[in-house]
């Protein structure tokens, strides 16, 4: 089957904004997996899986990360050879295979998005067009500094001509749906108003380039207040920067270290839950309870998708105030869109300018693009703060804390800070509820006497 | 040099001038080569280049008998190939300028064409198609902004296509493209000797097809190429030059970028690569059939602008692996402290390992070579951090350069089990890194740990040494310092 003998409405029967809007005003929180296989029938499982759990669902793709980086050869050659590979090759397995993969799956109500990784995504970004899909995510920043070893500039050009060719699309009469990875810049340790500032230049990148549907990303932190209080600043931001601009914030469970322990795995994500409910935040993409370990299976997604939706239902029926304190988030972020907005029209260039200057420095990041000379730390509250802010204009707006010496330890401290909390409340109530199910029976062995 | 030579080597003193040339100017300046063999190379500096990408490439026309124009071009395969020449040179350490393609121009692609650099001064092409001509506006435009001193070639003349600097000459090609009348235009304008050569074979119509310049006194070449009297010509000025096979041209083998360490060749060049490989030069496969279907290869895409001078880039030779490594604020020989204002004690240069950390080719998680990082200087080695989606080639490139105690491959995206087989394979394959200690550990499996079956393939192949998640640092430690004791005694 081709794509030339399809009316736009045979084509994309499905708009990802439109179905958004739809959750939005029925007030239902929309949750989505990262879920990938390498094999069309396990992948049209779990796109299947998906769509029937119990809560309001999108589809999504993931790429393994040979297609990620352009290796083509390698994909070909390990679906060739049946070996398993993390994620989709969409770009090895012909049009055909693909439609067949979501044939009778994706529709209005069930629309599915592509999730990849790449610095170089046009064809993949082909590839999910001739599929007849239109949505997928990413960025020109978020998926080249902490993902690869492209430079920045050629990253800015790849991502131009791609979302270009994406925004083609409207004049079919779709409406193309493009999400900025930039809400989770390596995932940890990247203070909260860098990852907004980071999600609205993206969008802003996509809208210059054509796109007029767009997601902001937010990936869950290190202190729920402090989250919330992104997330505003977030929604606000959005608003001021991309008027006339269909857009919805999209939360992103914990990407780093993930808790080990079941109960606490799902505690962080009925967090995340909570906190997108709480913002006004219509969509989550989920992690599930093996994240810790090992890829999930089919029904790993669905249980958290289920998980998810639970605790968001919870929450809209008995909500929590939570106090999120003004702590400048929004000043910060506002202050850093500005000044590289004001480097350059073409906000690509602009991008690779701020870099260079070191207006906009990643923590922790390797990358060579990266000025390399900003640090954060997790305060005693648990929240990111900056210790050192190079040359990004925040001075009078953050107040670094000056450097402490970094140790392997304290990375690794730093870096399990979410997973040992979790997991520690986790592994308590399980002590507690072991010693007062001794209690009951009325003996309380003597290794559990005393601890109470 | 052979006695054939002799009536030539009294002219040392001859003043450079065109009547005599070009033998004789030639002779004046040529400077002794060492035998090939063996011999070390140089460290290559950064270089410029100046590429445009094949956004609008296509075969309109038929202009040489590599193209096929009734099969339809892939513009965005182009553009992949592409891609991959433009960040191989960046991985490799060198500036790369991008030229804005224009439309309606499908062969815009191949810069090398489109002028000859030499120094500061800039003589752009007067191509001999028609459709070519429509390009030159564009170099005429760049290299004055870029602060060239810039001028038009009165006769027909395709740039570094024909033109190629090699010792303190030009080496000019004619018979298809560029004038003759070209080279003295060429040598009157840059003030540099030309050595006028003649193709002969229209399957290698540009010199950049039949001859590439390896370092200042090193070039390899198609002999058949040429006219008899150029390939004398040739064998008299580079008598250690590396020789291509038939084969090896048809390859396009020839049309190779070389910054004096590196070369970038196809991978089809099998005979030139394995020469190449035995003169020392680390050779690196780049595969461009799209492009090639219009005749060009990776030379054809790559104007070279000459050494990157001071102030354009940080300075120095810089591997992307140092670069990488100063960016998070950290010398890699000073080693003890990755990040900037982590200052620890710096250990002295014989307490501890020189050790390579490194991910894989797909895998871009970086947290888990941080921590490495930090654990191993913490414990005395110095580290050169190699960062995410590392390719097999640069991986070891970086060790024959290196020459590390320890190699440490993390990897936590699934891949590590069949990704380490490869590059294990290719790492021993190098005979000055067969007993180099490597080692690898992470998330092996996208299913569950590769087990003890597949640690035992691993170490088969040969890995020294396989952590999988759950070992901590404890063994690594544990190694790193057996190591470090073994090679004290």
């Amino acid at each position: 089957m081709t794509g030339a003998d399809l009316t736009p409405a045979e084509r994309w029967p499905a708009s990802f904004g439109a179905f958004i809007a739809r959750a939005r005003q029925d007030g239902q929180l929309v949750v989505q997996p990262r879920m990938g296989m390498s094999n069309p029938r396990a992948m049209r499982a779990g796109l299947l899986a998906t769509k029937r759990a119990a809560a309001l669902t999108v589809g999504t793709i993931t790429l393994d990360s040979y297609t990620r980086v352009g290796d083509e050869a390698r994909a070909r050659a390990a679906v060739a050879a049946d070996v398993d590979l993390n994620g989709y090759p969409i770009t090895t397995y012909d049009v055909a295979t693909t439609r067949g993969v979501l044939d009778g799956v994706t529709g209005p109500g069930f629309p599915v998005q592509v999730r990849h990784g790449s610095p170089c995504p046009e064809l993949i970004f082909s590839a999910l067009i001739d599929a007849g899909l239109d949505a997928t995510e990413g960025g020109p920043v978020s998926y080249c500094l902490p993902y690869s070893r492209m430079s920045l500039e050629a990253s800015v050009r790849n991502w131009a001509r791609s979302c270009e060719l994406l925004a083609a699309l409207r004049e079919t009469g779709a409406e193309p749906h493009l999400e900025t990875f930039g809400g989770c810049m390596l995932g940890q340790l990247c203070p909260p108003s860098l990852l907004i500032a980071m999600s609205v230049l993206e969008a802003l990148f996509f809208r210059q380039h054509g796109l007029r549907s767009i997601s902001l990303s937010y990936a869950q932190q290190t202190n729920h207040e402090q989250d919330v209080e992104a997330v505003y600043a977030l929604r606000q931001l959005a608003a001021q920067w991309l008027p006339g601009v269909d857009t919805h914030v999209v939360i992103y469970t914990y990407m780093g270290v993930y808790p080990r322990t079941p109960s606490g795995a799902s505690a962080l994500l009925a967090e995340s839950a909570r906190l997108a409910v709480q913002t006004g935040a219509v969509r989550l993409v989920v992690k599930t309870i093996t994240e810790a370990y090992w890829i999930p299976s089919i029904a790993d997604n669905v249980e958290a998708l289920e998980t998810a939706a639970a605790a968001a239902a919870a929450e809209q029926r008995a909500p929590t105030t939570v106090a999120a304190g003004g702590t400048g988030i929004y000043a910060e972020a506002s202050k850093l869109i500005e000044e590289v907005v004001d480097l350059h029209r073409d906000l690509g260039q602009a991008l690779i300018d701020a870099f260079r200057l070191g207006y906009l420095d990643i923590p922790y990041c390797l990358h060579p693009d990266n000025a390399g000379q900003t640090r954060s730390y997790i305060d005693g509250a648990g929240r990111l703060q900056w210790s050192r802010i190079g040359a990004m204009p925040l001075h009078g707006l953050a107040d670094p804390a000056g450097s402490a010496e970094l140790t392997a330890s304290g990375l690794l401290a730093s870096l399990s800070f979410v997973e040992r909390r979790f997991d520690y409340a986790s592994l308590e109530e399980d002590l507690a509820a072991e010693i007062q199910a001794a209690e009951a029976a009325g003996h309380v062995p003597p290794e559990l006497k005393g601890i109470k | 040099m052979t006695a054939s030579l002799g009536p030539w080597r009294n002219a040392a003193d001859t003043p450079r001038g065109v009547s005599i040339r070009p033998l004789c100017v030639l002779f004046c300046v040529m400077k002794p080569s060492t035998a090939g063999a063996g011999r070390v190379r140089t460290a290559a500096g950064p270089r410029r280049y100046l590429m445009c990408p094949p956004t609008y490439f296509d075969l309109s026309y038929p202009v040489n008998p590599w193209m096929d124009p009734s099969k339809p071009v892939d513009p965005q395969l182009a553009v992949l190939q592409w891609q991959r020449i433009h960040d191989l040179h960046v991985e490799l350490g060198h500036t790369v300028e991008v030229l804005d393609p224009l439309p309606g121009l499908p062969s815009m692609v191949f810069a090398a064409n489109g002028a000859t650099v030499h120094g500061h001064r800039v003589l752009v092409a007067r191509f001999s198609d028609d459709e070519r001509a429509a390009e030159t506006p564009a170099y005429l435009s760049w290299f004055p902004r870029h602060g060239f001193e810039t001028r038009q070639a009165a006769w027909a003349n395709e740039g570094q296509g024909d033109f190629l600097a090699a010792g303190g000459w030009l080496l000019a090609g004619s018979g298809f493209r560029t004038d003759r009348r070209s080279h003295a235009e060429a040598e009157e304008f840059f003030g540099c000797p030309v050595i006028s050569l003649t193709l002969v074979s229209d399957s290698y119509c540009h010199l950049d097809t039949a001859l590439s310049v390896l370092d200042e006194q090193t070039i390899m070449y198609y002999p058949d190429a040429f006219s008899p009297g150029s390939q004398i010509l040739l064998r008299q000025l580079f008598p250690d030059a590396i020789l291509a096979t038939a084969d090896d041209a048809a390859a396009l083998g020839l049309n190779a970028v070389s910054d004096g360490r590196h070369v970038l060749l196809p991978a089809g060049a099998i005979g030139l690569t394995a020469q190449l490989r035995e003169r020392g030069y680390q050779t690196v496969d780049v595969e461009v059939p799209e492009l090639l279907r219009a005749g060009g290869g990776v030379r054809c895409c790559t104007l070279e602008l000459g050494p990157v001078t001071a102030g354009t880039t940080p300075a120095g030779d810089l591997a992307v692996a140092e670069r990488t490594v100063a960016s998070i604020g950290v010398a890699p020989t000073a080693g003890s402290a990755l990040l900037d204002g982590a200052a620890g004690p710096v250990p002295p240069e014989d307490s501890g390992l020189t050790v390579v950390v490194t991910s894989v080719a797909s895998d871009s998680h970086t947290w888990n070579l941080i921590y490495l990082q930090l654990a191993l200087t913490e414990l005395g080695h110095r580290v050169i951090n190699l960062g995410a989606c590392v390719p097999d080639e640069l991986l070891i490139s970086e060790c024959q350069r290196l020459r590390p105690g320890l190699v440490v491959i993390s990897t936590v995206n699934g891949h590590g089990f069949h990704d380490g087989m490869r590059l294990i394979g290719r790492v021993r394959a190098c005979p000055e890194l067969a007993a180099t200690p490597v080692v690898i550990g992470g998330k092996l499996g996208i299913t569950g740990p590769a087990g003890h079956a597949g640690r035992g393939q691993l170490r088969a192949a040969g890995f020294d040494a396989v952590f999988e998640e759950g070992t901590g640092m404890t063994a690594l430690a544990s190694l790193a310092g057996q190591l470090t004791a073994s090679v004290r005694t």
